[in-house]
């Protein structure tokens, strides 16, 4: 009995039209939100609660940090190319580069993120508005390097062709996890750039 | 030599110090690099250490295996089933993908890590027997009531239902196993991990903050501290994981029929308690990461100084540590329903009413959290609502507990052990409860919060309740997991003792509140002595009262006379197949024709196998 | 028949519970009232006690009876009934009790109203500062007609109302006082408010509640009496006289 046991299951998932992995990625994305939710939780006390002023003594640079907003929110778009480039023999050429596209605008943001820390005249030691400050775009940062890093695999597996139009869901999972980093980042731009104490 | 090259344990012993030791350097690297004062910084390099060395140690013991060979485009064979399944004791200690491996893993590491929380309480129990400070400090006094505190809590107490439902749910809703059988081995091997830094803290000063690790005492701390953050966010990593994997199985594996009203209501139940566990855990973590990063980085987030603000720790923490109160008690619920309603012969009473009061107790358990700090003086205006949204979570759970009685009421009561220890749970539980019913009351709270009136009331919902629910579970499906009946009159002994001891326990400390006696205190004013000798008098016979059922457990597993594949007469898909039950669960796919609790109904069944081979019906029979 | 045996029961639950409940008012052992406001939360936790004494009565008779009467015989393979449920008894017993929880806020609430007498506090009473440390207490008495600082000691006056206000220097700190029956926490960064109004003479513990670091144990006037004082509850014209004493003192040191 137990030899036969050990072959194939004979029992796969029932419910095939909902893709498990997708589901499961999507509920882990809640989760992080929930994550973003109590750095977000802290600001919300410093504001509302303490009536702490935001950004106070500091300066926190609003355009050319919503230029990079936009960088981010156009490789969302390019993420999204690279899954309607997909074709059903998995020729990787197209897929690459629209995964490339996505990567390079990618590190341009963590770039120009970087670039606005070192200039930003305060660190996360100085007070809470600093701590705040910077593990809430810290915490987003640590999600696009990750982002990068899952791009960088998808490379890979688009050079070897395993992207196909009928198997691909690696690179669905990929871009819905790219996405989520966006739309965090649009919350964060408005409740941490745009909404200063007037 | 080839056993260090295999995800083993073996592996990890040289993966983890790897990884630590990498990350020791890149730190120090970057501190040179970039001339931080001191470059030696002992304790950012034990913590990158400790961070890294747990990456290093998934690693090692295989985690990462096939999701790297899948990612970077290698091969992989879809029928691989190596690491499924147990052949001997051995692949207990391997990465296995098999549920029912991973379920007693689970079962069996919580229940150690159960064990050793309560021997830090006996200890201080021991301390407590009298007046005056006996054999230990101050200073130890506090380390062993917050080891005890939060063993229990992350690593027994919310892990131990994952073990459980990770062993029945997949066999209850007739799947061949989680929907991610990978994350799941990941999830448990988390756990250890959690286990032994949490433990490991001891070797560095300790905590000795509470549970709560309120700051800004826990900026006090020796480097223990910066340990128990690590350990519970990686705890909170493992229970996240398995919640995803359960509300994913759960939602999309079911078999063909079995809709969600057919579903037992130990899904239900741990549908609910995922659902808390993927929204709030991630909030510990936050709090966790902005007390760590003032406690190693110099950050002031809840530090005086800097415009820091302590509260701003309690309301993150208790977002999560109050949902973490249901997630600690719902799977509990679920597993009373499924032993009430099998040896009480009789349908579950109101099944709708349990299946929503779950998910209703899930909801409102996300707007009270609130109801830890009325004595914290957090914004006035939040008491009332707090106040109110607290007591209506009265009538969801009453409703379970009054549809518990209706089952039983009518029923034909087998007094087997695992009913036992769920009629004393109702027992038990209606005290916990009542009493929080008494401290939403917030001018009530505010006259005895922080005393042992509290720690009766929990020690009510989480031992009488939660711990109570445990053995009942682990009774019940004793027989399925190795395939053996246990001792019942060992069980019976084991029931009376523990119920009796435990109120003796816990029952006086309700007194020993209303009059003055805060909890966390070495030593207390002279009128508590003779409560103080009888509670640690009943905690040490409550103590021994595990080791009958440790005895029972142990020998019954290799001695106990055959159990069949369905001694109780249940009805559920897990009672359908041989025990233990098969390694992919099923021989052919299951059909689920009803509910799962058609007691008292002649010949009927919750399901059936389309294609029975004659051999099967046997099994499948009573 | 069934229905009516549970009414039966029901009933001799209530009477069972109602019981429990006198047990339990009459073996409590609360420290003794020595304010105005102990009188109603007493008379509330009395309140509790008869109903969760009720509760626990009429769940735990109808189980025990369920148990005894429908326990199963040695080899009994018998099912009990098919019955899944009764609604107009599932909302009965989900209406009672969001009546019964919103009658408790509803009076909890008012009593909160009621206890609250730092009002009154500020118009003709005391208003005092507690700043807790590691491991003690410091009492600074902001009328200015008295203007103590930093006192070691807390002396108030009886049948007036006192409104505190607490702070802590270092970490979270509870102020206690059983007798009083009020409990407010001191958090680190904020002031927190309390008030009460003594109507006992005579000597309290002050407690601290929270736990605070290696000291907690004896930040406790019933544990270590020499590291926290007890609260002395004096009359108007002892206040009097140990407020002229202690600035005499304070202006001699």
């Amino acid at each position: 009995m137990a030899a036969a046991d050990m072959s194939t299951p004979k029992i796969q998932p029932y419910r095939t039209n909902l893709n498990v992995c997708v589901m499961g990625l999507i509920i882990f994305l809640i989760s992080e939100l929930a994550l973003f939710g109590a750095f977000f939780m802290y600001y919300a006390n410093l504001r509302l609660a303490r009536g702490v002023e935001w950004p106070g003594e500091f300066d926190i640079p609003f355009e050319p940090t919503s230029i990079n907003t936009l960088i981010l929110v156009l490789s969302s778009f390019t993420c999204e190319f690279a899954l309607l480039s997909l074709d059903k023999k998995g020729k990787g050429g197209p897929v690459f580069a629209w995964l490339f596209a996505t990567f390079v605008l990618g590190a341009v943001f963590l770039g120009l993120q970087v670039h606005e820390y070192m200039t930003i005249g305060f660190t996360p030691q100085t007070t809470s508005v600093g701590a705040i400050f910077f593990s809430l775009t810290g915490l987003h940062g640590l999600h696009v390097f990750v982002g990068l890093l899952l791009l960088g695999l998808g490379m890979i597996r688009a050079v070897r062709g395993r992207w196909t139009k009928d198997s691909h869901v690696g690179l669905l999972g990929i871009s819905v996890y790219w996405h989520f980093v966006d739309i965090v980042w649009v919350i964060l731009f408005t409740v941490v750039y745009c909404l200063p104490s007037s | 030599m080839t056993a260090v090259l295999r995800p083993t344990l073996a592996r990890c012993l040289w993966t983890t110090p790897l990884f630590a030791a990498l990350a020791v350097f890149v730190t120090f690297a970057a501190r040179a690099i970039f001339n931080m004062d001191p470059v030696m910084q002992e304790n950012t390099f034990l913590t990158v250490a400790y961070i890294f060395g747990s990456v290093g140690f998934i690693v090692g013991i295989g985690g990462m295996d096939y999701w790297w060979t899948w990612i970077t485009g290698g091969e992989l064979d879809p029928n691989d089933h190596s690491q499924h399944g147990a052949k001997s004791w051995r692949d207990y200690f391997k990465f296995n993908t098999d549920h029912k491996v991973i379920g007693i893993q689970y079962i069996i590491f919580t229940f150690i890590m159960y064990l050793v929380g309560g021997m830090f309480a006996e200890v201080f129990r021991a301390e407590l027997a009298k007046p005056g400070m006996q054999s230990i400090t101050n200073g130890t006094y506090n380390e062993l009531i917050s080891s005890h505190g939060t063993i229990m809590i992350f690593t027994f107490m919310v892990p131990v239902f994952a073990g459980i439902g990770n062993y029945v749910i997949p066999l209850m809703i007739g799947a061949d196993d989680m929907a991610f059988p990978r994350l799941n081995a990941v999830s448990f091997w988390l756990l250890p991990l959690a286990g032994l830094i949490l433990l490991s803290a001891w070797a560095y000063g300790s905590y000795d903050t509470g549970w709560t690790a309120y700051p800004t005492l826990q900026d006090q701390s020796p480097f223990g501290q910066t340990l128990f953050q690590i350990g519970v966010i990686i705890a909170g990593s493992s229970s996240i994981a398995t919640a995803v994997n359960f509300l994913v199985t759960i939602v999309a594996m079911r078999a063909p029929g079995m809709t969600l009203f057919r579903m037992p209501l130990l899904c239900w139940a741990n549908l609910a308690t995922s659902a808390l566990v993927v929204a709030a855990t991630p909030f510990v973590a936050g709090a966790m990461f902005m007390a760590m990063f003032d406690r190693e980085m110099g950050t002031h987030f809840f530090t005086t100084d800097g415009g820091g603000t302590a509260l701003a720790y309690q309301h993150i923490f208790w977002f999560y540590s109050h949902p973490a109160v249901y997630i600690m008690v719902l799977p509990g619920f679920g597993i009373i329903s499924e032993v009430i309603a099998t040896h009480a012969r009789k349908p579950v009473f109101g099944y709708r009413a349990v299946a929503f009061s779950s998910a209703g107790i899930a909801v409102l358990g996300f707007s009270v959290w609130a109801h830890h700090m009325f004595a914290s003086g957090m914004q006035s205006w939040l008491r009332v609502p707090i106040m109110f949204a607290t007591l209506l979570i009265a009538v969801p759970t009453g409703i379970k507990i009054f549809s518990w009685v209706g089952t039983l009421w009518g029923g034909v009561v087998r007094l087997t052990t695992a009913n036992l220890f769920a009629l004393g749970f109702i027992v038990a539980f209606v005290i916990g409860g009542l009493s929080g019913v008494m401290l939403a009351s917030v001018p009530f709270d505010l006259s005895i919060t922080n005393s042992y009136f509290i720690v009766a009331h929990f020690h009510y919902v989480l031992f009488g309740g939660s711990v109570l629910t445990v053995f009942a579970g682990l009774y019940h499906w004793f027989p399925k997991v190795t395939g053996r009946m246990y001792d019942e009159k060992l069980g019976k002994w084991h029931f009376w003792i523990t119920f009796i001891a435990l109120n003796g326990t816990f029952f006086p400390m309700h007194y020993q509140g209303l009059e003055g006696m805060p909890r966390r205190v070495a030593d207390y004013a002279p009128q508590f002595g003779w409560s103080n000798t009888v509670i640690t008098i009943s905690a040490f016979i409550l103590g021994a009262s595990t080791l009958i059922f440790v005895y029972n457990m142990v020998h019954s597993a290799r001695h106990g006379k055959p159990a069949g594949a369905n001694p109780w007469g249940s009805l559920t898909l897990e009672w359908m197949v041989s025990s233990p039950p098969p390694t992919f669960n099923f021989p052919t796919t299951p059909r689920v024709i009803g509910g799962p609790y058609r007691y008292g109904e002649e010949g009927v069944k919750h399901a059936i196998f389309p294609d029975e081979q004659p051999a099967e019906t046997e099994k499948v029979g009573a | 028949m069934k229905s009516l045996s549970v009414l039966t029961l029901s009933i001799l639950g209530t009477v069972v519970g109602a019981v429990i409940g006198v047990i339990l008012i009459l073996t409590r052992t609360l420290p003794e009232e020595a304010s105005a406001q102990a009188g109603g939360i007493d008379d509330l936790y009395s309140a509790f006690l008869w109903f969760s004494g009720i509760i626990f009565g009429i769940v735990t008779l109808i189980l025990l009876v369920a148990v005894i009467r429908f326990r199963a015989r040695p080899n009994d393979t018998r099912d009990g009934s098919n019955l899944h449920g009764i609604t107009w008894l599932e909302i009965v017993w989900t209406v009672i009790p969001f009546i019964l929880v919103l009658a408790v806020a509803f009076v909890s609430w008012n009593l909160l109203n009621a206890n609250n007498v730092s009002g009154a506090a500020e118009k003709s009473g005391q208003r005092i500062h507690i700043s807790a440390y590691q491991f003690g207490w410091k009492y600074t008495y902001l009328n200015e007609d008295i203007g103590i600082k930093d006192s070691q000691e807390l002396v108030v006056p009886v049948d007036v109302p006192i409104a505190f206000d607490i702070t802590t220097v270092d970490v979270m700190h509870s102020f206690w006082v059983p007798a009083w029956r009020m409990q407010m926490g001191a958090t680190p960064a904020q002031t927190n408010y309390a008030s009460a109004t003594p109507t006992k003479i005579g000597e309290f513990d002050i407690v601290c509640a929270f736990l605070c670091g290696v000291g907690h144990t004896q930040m406790n006037s019933a544990v270590d009496s020499n590291l926290v004082s007890k609260v002395k509850v004096v009359s108007q014209a002892d206040f009097d006289k140990w407020v002229a004493e202690t600035k005499s003192e304070a202006a001699a040191s």
